[in-house]
Protein backbone atom coordinates (compact mmCIF):
# COMPACT_ATOMS: atom_id res chain seq x y z
CA UNK A 1 0.00 0.00 0.00
CA UNK A 2 1.04 3.13 -0.84
CA UNK A 3 0.60 5.92 1.61
CA UNK A 4 -2.55 7.32 2.25
CA UNK A 5 -3.67 10.98 2.53
CA UNK A 6 -6.67 12.74 3.81
CA UNK A 7 -8.74 11.78 1.46
CA UNK A 8 -8.29 8.37 1.49
CA UNK A 9 -9.30 7.62 5.22
CA UNK A 10 -12.99 7.49 4.96
CA UNK A 11 -14.93 6.53 7.87
CA UNK A 12 -15.47 3.18 7.88
CA UNK A 13 -12.28 2.58 5.83
CA UNK A 14 -10.48 -1.57 6.83
CA UNK A 15 -7.34 -1.71 6.88
CA UNK A 16 -5.93 -4.99 7.44
CA UNK A 17 -2.52 -5.74 8.83
CA UNK A 18 -0.19 -9.03 8.48
CA UNK A 19 -0.38 -11.32 11.82
CA UNK A 20 2.65 -11.73 14.01
CA UNK A 21 4.12 -14.50 16.31
CA UNK A 22 5.09 -12.95 19.75
CA UNK A 23 7.61 -15.45 21.63
CA UNK A 24 8.79 -15.80 24.79
CA UNK A 25 12.17 -14.25 24.40
CA UNK A 26 10.70 -11.18 22.57
CA UNK A 27 8.10 -10.59 26.05
CA UNK A 28 11.04 -10.86 27.86
CA UNK A 29 13.38 -8.66 26.03
CA UNK A 30 10.17 -5.85 25.89
CA UNK A 31 9.67 -6.03 29.82
CA UNK A 32 13.14 -5.65 30.97
CA UNK A 33 12.87 -2.44 29.53
CA UNK A 34 9.51 -0.96 29.48
CA UNK A 35 7.21 -2.95 31.62
CA UNK A 36 9.81 -5.03 34.22
CA UNK A 37 6.85 -6.67 36.24
CA UNK A 38 7.57 -10.86 36.94
CA UNK A 39 4.68 -11.75 34.96
CA UNK A 40 6.51 -10.28 32.12
CA UNK A 41 9.90 -10.76 32.49
CA UNK A 42 10.40 -14.25 34.57
CA UNK A 43 7.88 -17.49 33.00
CA UNK A 44 8.88 -19.21 36.29
CA UNK A 45 8.14 -16.60 38.32
CA UNK A 46 4.93 -15.70 36.55
CA UNK A 47 3.23 -19.42 37.79
CA UNK A 48 3.11 -17.72 40.97
CA UNK A 49 1.75 -14.54 40.04
CA UNK A 50 -1.95 -13.11 39.80
CA UNK A 51 -1.89 -14.19 35.99
CA UNK A 52 -0.75 -18.03 36.71
CA UNK A 53 1.47 -17.55 33.73
CA UNK A 54 3.98 -15.85 31.49
CA UNK A 55 2.02 -13.08 29.51
CA UNK A 56 3.00 -10.34 27.33
CA UNK A 57 3.26 -6.58 28.36
CA UNK A 58 0.23 -4.55 27.56
CA UNK A 59 2.77 -1.88 26.18
CA UNK A 60 4.33 -4.38 23.58
CA UNK A 61 1.01 -5.62 22.26
CA UNK A 62 0.25 -1.94 21.56
CA UNK A 63 3.38 -0.94 19.99
CA UNK A 64 3.06 -4.92 18.10
CA UNK A 65 -0.16 -3.74 16.60
CA UNK A 66 0.90 -0.11 15.89
CA UNK A 67 4.37 -1.48 13.80
CA UNK A 68 2.26 -4.01 12.08
CA UNK A 69 -0.38 -0.47 10.88
CA UNK A 70 3.17 1.13 10.07
CA UNK A 71 4.18 -1.59 7.82
CA UNK A 72 1.08 -1.93 6.35
CA UNK A 73 2.37 1.51 4.21
CA UNK A 74 -0.54 4.02 5.53
CA UNK A 75 1.20 6.57 6.47
CA UNK A 76 4.23 6.06 4.30
CA UNK A 77 5.42 9.70 3.09
CA UNK A 78 1.85 10.85 4.24
CA UNK A 79 2.10 10.38 8.37
CA UNK A 80 2.91 13.68 10.43
CA UNK A 81 3.45 11.72 13.42
CA UNK A 82 0.64 11.52 16.48
CA UNK A 83 -1.02 13.06 19.48
CA UNK A 84 -1.51 10.53 21.19
CA UNK A 85 -3.81 7.13 21.88
CA UNK A 86 -6.89 6.65 24.32
CA UNK A 87 -9.48 4.21 25.62
CA UNK A 88 -6.44 1.00 25.58
CA UNK A 89 -8.24 -1.59 27.06
CA UNK A 90 -6.52 -5.19 27.65
CA UNK A 91 -9.35 -7.71 27.42
CA UNK A 92 -7.37 -10.81 27.45
CA UNK A 93 -3.78 -11.55 28.45
CA UNK A 94 -1.57 -12.53 25.41
CA UNK A 95 0.71 -15.57 25.79
CA UNK A 96 3.89 -16.80 24.46
CA UNK A 97 3.95 -18.47 20.75
CA UNK A 98 0.40 -16.53 20.29
CA UNK A 99 -0.13 -14.83 16.90
CA UNK A 100 -1.61 -11.16 16.94
CA UNK A 101 -3.83 -10.02 14.51
CA UNK A 102 -4.76 -6.78 13.93
CA UNK A 103 -7.46 -4.40 12.33
CA UNK A 104 -7.49 -1.05 12.31
CA UNK A 105 -10.72 1.03 11.14
CA UNK A 106 -11.16 4.56 9.80
CA UNK A 107 -13.36 6.27 12.95
CA UNK A 108 -13.23 9.96 12.20
CA UNK A 109 -11.22 12.05 9.41
CA UNK A 110 -10.75 15.58 9.43
CA UNK A 111 -9.35 18.65 8.12
CA UNK A 112 -7.11 20.48 10.22
CA UNK A 113 -8.94 24.04 11.49
CA UNK A 114 -5.19 25.78 11.53
CA UNK A 115 -3.50 24.06 8.60
CA UNK A 116 -5.08 22.98 5.49
CA UNK A 117 -2.13 20.73 4.40
CA UNK A 118 -3.25 18.53 6.80
CA UNK A 119 -5.80 16.48 9.06
CA UNK A 120 -6.65 14.49 12.22
CA UNK A 121 -7.36 10.86 11.64
CA UNK A 122 -8.69 8.41 14.52
CA UNK A 123 -7.99 5.30 14.09
CA UNK A 124 -9.86 2.10 16.01
CA UNK A 125 -7.63 -0.81 16.82
CA UNK A 126 -8.52 -4.60 17.34
CA UNK A 127 -6.17 -7.28 17.66
CA UNK A 128 -6.86 -10.83 18.78
CA UNK A 129 -4.76 -14.05 18.62
CA UNK A 130 -6.23 -17.83 17.80
CA UNK A 131 -7.76 -17.46 21.97
CA UNK A 132 -9.89 -14.68 20.99
CA UNK A 133 -9.73 -10.83 21.14
CA UNK A 134 -7.35 -9.57 23.41
CA UNK A 135 -7.44 -5.32 22.94
CA UNK A 136 -8.68 -2.28 21.75
CA UNK A 137 -7.50 1.18 21.27
CA UNK A 138 -7.65 4.48 19.28
CA UNK A 139 -4.82 5.90 18.14
CA UNK A 140 -4.79 9.61 16.63
CA UNK A 141 -2.51 10.49 13.50
CA UNK A 142 -1.93 13.53 11.52
CA UNK A 143 -1.63 12.92 8.04
CA UNK A 144 -1.07 14.76 4.94
CA UNK A 145 -3.93 15.95 2.82
CA UNK A 146 -4.06 15.63 -1.02
CA UNK A 147 -5.18 19.27 -1.33
CA UNK A 148 -2.60 20.65 0.73
CA UNK A 149 0.34 18.05 -1.65
CA UNK A 150 -1.61 19.64 -4.77
CA UNK A 151 -0.87 22.95 -3.52
CA UNK A 152 2.81 22.69 -2.17
CA UNK B 1 10.33 0.57 48.65
CA UNK B 2 7.91 -2.42 50.06
CA UNK B 3 5.00 -3.02 47.92
CA UNK B 4 1.43 -1.37 49.13
CA UNK B 5 -1.96 -2.47 49.16
CA UNK B 6 -4.77 -0.63 47.80
CA UNK B 7 -5.78 0.76 51.10
CA UNK B 8 -2.30 2.56 51.68
CA UNK B 9 -2.42 5.14 48.48
CA UNK B 10 -4.59 8.68 49.23
CA UNK B 11 -5.94 10.54 46.24
CA UNK B 12 -3.56 13.35 45.06
CA UNK B 13 -0.28 11.63 45.98
CA UNK B 14 3.10 11.59 44.21
CA UNK B 15 6.04 9.66 43.68
CA UNK B 16 9.25 10.84 41.48
CA UNK B 17 10.91 7.82 39.75
CA UNK B 18 14.57 7.66 38.11
CA UNK B 19 16.03 9.72 35.89
CA UNK B 20 16.14 7.67 32.51
CA UNK B 21 18.29 9.13 29.36
CA UNK B 22 17.21 8.21 25.72
CA UNK B 23 19.89 7.05 23.10
CA UNK B 24 20.24 7.10 19.74
CA UNK B 25 21.03 3.35 19.63
CA UNK B 26 17.96 2.55 21.83
CA UNK B 27 15.40 4.76 19.61
CA UNK B 28 16.51 2.99 16.35
CA UNK B 29 16.19 -0.96 18.08
CA UNK B 30 12.68 -0.15 19.37
CA UNK B 31 11.43 1.66 16.22
CA UNK B 32 12.74 -1.23 14.05
CA UNK B 33 10.39 -3.39 15.64
CA UNK B 34 7.38 -1.30 16.65
CA UNK B 35 7.44 1.78 14.90
CA UNK B 36 9.02 1.46 11.55
CA UNK B 37 8.54 5.73 10.81
CA UNK B 38 11.85 7.09 8.63
CA UNK B 39 11.67 9.62 11.30
CA UNK B 40 12.86 6.98 14.42
CA UNK B 41 14.74 4.81 12.45
CA UNK B 42 17.21 6.82 10.10
CA UNK B 43 18.84 10.01 11.37
CA UNK B 44 19.89 10.92 8.01
CA UNK B 45 16.66 10.33 6.57
CA UNK B 46 14.84 11.90 9.72
CA UNK B 47 16.78 15.34 9.19
CA UNK B 48 14.66 16.06 5.87
CA UNK B 49 11.31 14.68 7.66
CA UNK B 50 8.68 17.55 9.90
CA UNK B 51 10.80 16.67 12.78
CA UNK B 52 14.06 17.76 11.41
CA UNK B 53 16.10 14.91 12.94
CA UNK B 54 15.70 11.41 14.86
CA UNK B 55 12.88 11.12 17.56
CA UNK B 56 12.17 8.55 19.89
CA UNK B 57 8.87 6.54 19.33
CA UNK B 58 6.02 7.61 21.36
CA UNK B 59 5.76 3.90 22.29
CA UNK B 60 9.17 3.77 23.46
CA UNK B 61 9.02 7.04 25.69
CA UNK B 62 5.80 5.72 27.39
CA UNK B 63 7.08 2.26 27.97
CA UNK B 64 10.08 4.03 29.54
CA UNK B 65 7.97 6.21 31.96
CA UNK B 66 6.30 2.82 32.93
CA UNK B 67 9.57 1.07 33.92
CA UNK B 68 10.87 3.71 35.60
CA UNK B 69 6.93 3.53 38.12
CA UNK B 70 7.39 -0.16 38.01
CA UNK B 71 11.01 0.45 39.16
CA UNK B 72 9.57 2.08 41.86
CA UNK B 73 8.61 -1.52 43.49
CA UNK B 74 5.12 0.26 44.75
CA UNK B 75 2.62 -2.30 42.58
CA UNK B 76 5.02 -5.77 42.90
CA UNK B 77 3.03 -8.93 43.95
CA UNK B 78 0.13 -6.78 45.23
CA UNK B 79 -0.74 -6.00 41.70
CA UNK B 80 -3.72 -7.83 39.69
CA UNK B 81 -2.99 -6.62 36.12
CA UNK B 82 -4.32 -3.83 34.35
CA UNK B 83 -7.79 -3.51 32.47
CA UNK B 84 -6.57 -0.39 30.31
CA UNK B 85 -4.96 3.12 30.37
CA UNK B 86 -6.59 6.46 28.92
CA UNK B 87 -5.38 9.72 27.63
CA UNK B 88 -1.94 9.32 26.04
CA UNK B 89 -0.94 12.28 24.94
CA UNK B 90 2.29 13.21 23.19
CA UNK B 91 3.04 16.41 23.69
CA UNK B 92 6.72 17.03 22.15
CA UNK B 93 9.49 14.79 20.42
CA UNK B 94 12.34 13.50 22.56
CA UNK B 95 15.58 13.37 21.00
CA UNK B 96 18.74 11.53 21.68
CA UNK B 97 20.48 12.16 24.44
CA UNK B 98 17.03 13.68 26.40
CA UNK B 99 16.59 12.69 30.30
CA UNK B 100 13.17 11.73 31.20
CA UNK B 101 11.57 12.50 34.30
CA UNK B 102 8.37 10.91 35.27
CA UNK B 103 5.72 11.82 37.98
CA UNK B 104 3.52 9.51 39.35
CA UNK B 105 0.05 10.89 40.66
CA UNK B 106 -2.54 8.66 41.71
CA UNK B 107 -5.56 10.18 40.43
CA UNK B 108 -8.60 7.86 41.27
CA UNK B 109 -9.05 5.26 43.97
CA UNK B 110 -12.45 3.08 44.00
CA UNK B 111 -13.28 -0.27 45.88
CA UNK B 112 -14.08 -3.07 43.42
CA UNK B 113 -17.70 -3.63 44.00
CA UNK B 114 -17.90 -6.74 42.45
CA UNK B 115 -14.55 -7.87 44.29
CA UNK B 116 -13.66 -7.34 48.04
CA UNK B 117 -10.41 -8.41 47.78
CA UNK B 118 -9.24 -5.44 45.52
CA UNK B 119 -9.12 -2.02 44.55
CA UNK B 120 -8.80 0.04 41.35
CA UNK B 121 -6.28 2.68 41.00
CA UNK B 122 -5.35 4.71 38.23
CA UNK B 123 -2.54 6.65 38.19
CA UNK B 124 -1.35 9.31 35.91
CA UNK B 125 2.38 9.54 34.29
CA UNK B 126 3.72 12.93 33.57
CA UNK B 127 7.20 12.62 31.62
CA UNK B 128 9.43 15.54 31.36
CA UNK B 129 12.34 16.88 29.43
CA UNK B 130 14.14 19.76 30.82
CA UNK B 131 10.88 20.65 32.48
CA UNK B 132 9.28 20.66 29.95
CA UNK B 133 6.20 17.56 29.57
CA UNK B 134 6.77 15.25 26.70
CA UNK B 135 4.11 12.46 27.83
CA UNK B 136 1.54 11.64 29.42
CA UNK B 137 -1.00 8.93 30.10
CA UNK B 138 -3.34 7.27 32.54
CA UNK B 139 -2.96 3.84 33.88
CA UNK B 140 -6.19 2.02 35.23
CA UNK B 141 -4.38 -1.59 37.91
CA UNK B 142 -6.36 -3.89 39.70
CA UNK B 143 -4.62 -3.74 43.52
CA UNK B 144 -4.90 -5.93 46.28
CA UNK B 145 -7.07 -4.95 49.25
CA UNK B 146 -5.01 -5.10 52.65
CA UNK B 147 -6.05 -8.29 54.14
CA UNK B 148 -8.52 -8.13 57.24
CA UNK B 149 -6.21 -9.78 59.56
CA UNK B 150 -3.85 -7.35 58.91
CA UNK B 151 -6.28 -4.32 59.87
CA UNK B 152 -5.03 -3.77 63.00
Amino acid sequence: MSGLYLEDYTVGRIIETEPVRLDADEIIWFAELHDPQTFHTDPEAAKDSAFGEHVASGFQTVAIATGQFIRTGAVDGTGLGGPGMDKVRWTAPVRPGETLSTRVEVVAARASKSDPTRGVVTLGFAVETEAGPVLTFEATVFVRSRAGATAA
Amino acid sequence: MTARYWDDYTLGETFETEPVTVTEESIITFAEKYDPQVFHTDPEAAKDSFYRGLIASGHQTIGLAFAQFVRLGLFKENSLGGPGMDEIRWTAPVRPGDTLHTTAEVVELRASKSRPDRGIIRVRLGTRVDGREVSSLVTTTFLRRRPAEDAA
